[in-house]
């Protein structure tokens, strides 16, 4: 127990400049693929024909590529067209794409599951599409949509440790690291799945907070 | 202030309404009365666009209602509707779900908004529910916010779509009042209900609606009293004599 607490404090630093890596891949590509999302899953409930089809067939081609092929062809295939990017954007980037089109079903979801007589109010009180959405069915679906909102941003969290196959060095590859030179494995991935774990409990919290919070104005 | 002139409308295979031609005439109160499923609804909704048809034209103060055109919203600002099952905005307060379409549709100043807006909530006697949300009033005082609502937008005419068949029957006489009043003060009503009392008391005129068509219209009494054709008679006896 001593030894363990001794490696500890000597590989701690190390794994927490993996730590910063993993929020700002985390983060970085929560913000992306929520944003990226919000874009599909308004394409899909938009009416309009070929918006819907474009967003089904991008979520589809999203949804069937392994996030790790999306990575390496951001990262090793885009060069070659001119496009180089540093390995924490291109895991930005990556992760946000892929994780856009669960957002996005979790979205339209949320907002196919507001009552149609809501959009009937807002048209009858003369309101367009967009204002309909952000002043009557978004701010509704957004109760609905947060439980699941909250899974994937705890997925998020642990898929980001992808990253580390396109030479991020977030919290799992500086383990690996650690691990292969000192062959202290369980010290080192016992630390690691503590520290993953910590991190999501504040995420885990913050959506209980948020629902909680959500579900007393009603 | 609207007229229909052989309006038709089908959904699918189902051709709802059959050539439907009408007029109300300003501060007219008209009740729509028909077996359900007789496209009473549809029509009404049709008016304010919230339904497309397919022939003919439904005319707003001589706009012809379209959809696809950009006048629909000016359509909609001068004719407000009432729900069946109120609609109310649920996240919001009574006071914020009546200036919402005066402030963010009509651009009003926010002030004039709120004041105007506690005007009507006092209006329909509920000047001191103006933070309640929605879920926390009954269904005839969330009724009567949706009135307040509609009456938000200065409406030149407001299409009611059976405002009372979603309430208790307690509750019923309490939302008709407030549509009493509104009817002596000269206000434009289109009122699809089974309210047959309300009809004959308070509409100048009655359309009965069976099959898609306008079977028989005319002076609310004589048409409640008196009805011409058989479908009316025999439908008024089964609505009056239910047992």
């Amino acid at each position: 127990m001593q030894r363990f607490i001794q490696d500890s404090i000597e590989f701690l630093p190390i794994l927490l400049l993996g730590v910063k890596y993993t929020l700002l891949v985390t983060f970085g590509s929560l913000l992306l693929s929520s944003v990226l999302g919000l874009l599909w899953a308004m394409m899909r409930v938009s009416g309009v024909k070929a918006l819907d089809r474009t967003s089904k067939t991008v979520i589809n081609v999203i949804r069937g590529i392994p996030i790790i092929v999306q990575l390496f062809y951001i990262y090793f295939v885009l060069p070659d067209f001119g496009i180089a990017l540093s390995a924490v954007s291109a895991a930005i980037i990556g992760l946000g794409i892929a994780y856009s089109a669960y957002q996005a079903e979790n979205f339209r979801a949320g907002i196919e599951a507001v009552d149609h007589g809501q959009v009937e109010a807002a048209q009858s009180l003369g309101m367009g599409w967009f204002m309909t959405m952000r002043r009557v069915i978004l701010p509704q679906a957004v109760k609905i949509v947060l439980p699941p909102y909250g899974n994937i941003m705890i997925m998020m969290l642990k898929d980001s440790s992808q990253a580390s196959t396109i030479t991020v060095a977030e919290l799992a590859l500086q383990g690996k690291l650690i691990a292969s030179s000192t062959f202290k494995n369980s010290t080192v991935f016992t630390l690691v799945a503590v520290l993953y774990l910590v991190m999501s409990i504040p995420l885990i919290l913050l959506v209980a907070r948020l629902e909680k919070n959500m579900g007393t104005r009603r | 202030m609207i007229e229909l002139r052989d309006v038709h409308k089908s959904f699918g295979p189902n051709h709802v309404i059959r050539g439907m031609s009408a007029e109300v005439k300003k501060g007219e109160v008209v009740c729509i009365i028909g077996p359900s499923g007789s496209g009473k609804s549809t029509i009404l909704r049709c008016i304010n666009g919230l339904e497309t048809y397919d022939r003919g034209d439904i005319l707003v103060e001589g706009i012809r209602v379209d959809r696809a055109q950009r006048s629909i919203v000016d359509i909609r600002t001068r004719v407000s509707m009432v729900f069946q099952r109120f609609n109310l905005f649920p996240h919001r307060t009574a006071l914020e779900n009546v200036i919402e379409g005066p402030i963010f549709v009509k651009k009003e100043p926010r002030d004039a908004a709120i004041a105007h807006g506690r005007e009507l909530l006092a209006r329909v006697g509920l000047a001191e529910k103006e933070n309640a949300h929605p879920p926390q009033l009954s269904g005839g005082q969330q009724q009567r916010v949706a009135i307040a609502r509609a009456l938000a937008m200065r409406p030149h005419a407001i299409l009611f779509d059976e405002p009372t068949s979603a309430l208790d029957p307690e509750l019923v006489g309490e939302v008709l009042s407030v549509m009493r009043a509104l009817a002596e003060e000269g206000m434009t009503m289109v009122v699809v209900t089974h309210e047959m009392a309300f009809a004959r008391e308070v509409a100048d005129r009655v359309l009965f609606i069976d099959g898609g068509v306008i079977v028989e219209q005319g002076p609310a009494r004589d048409l409640l009293t008196n009805p011409q054709h058989p479908r009316t008679q025999d439908f008024l006896r089964r609505v009056l004599n239910p047992i």
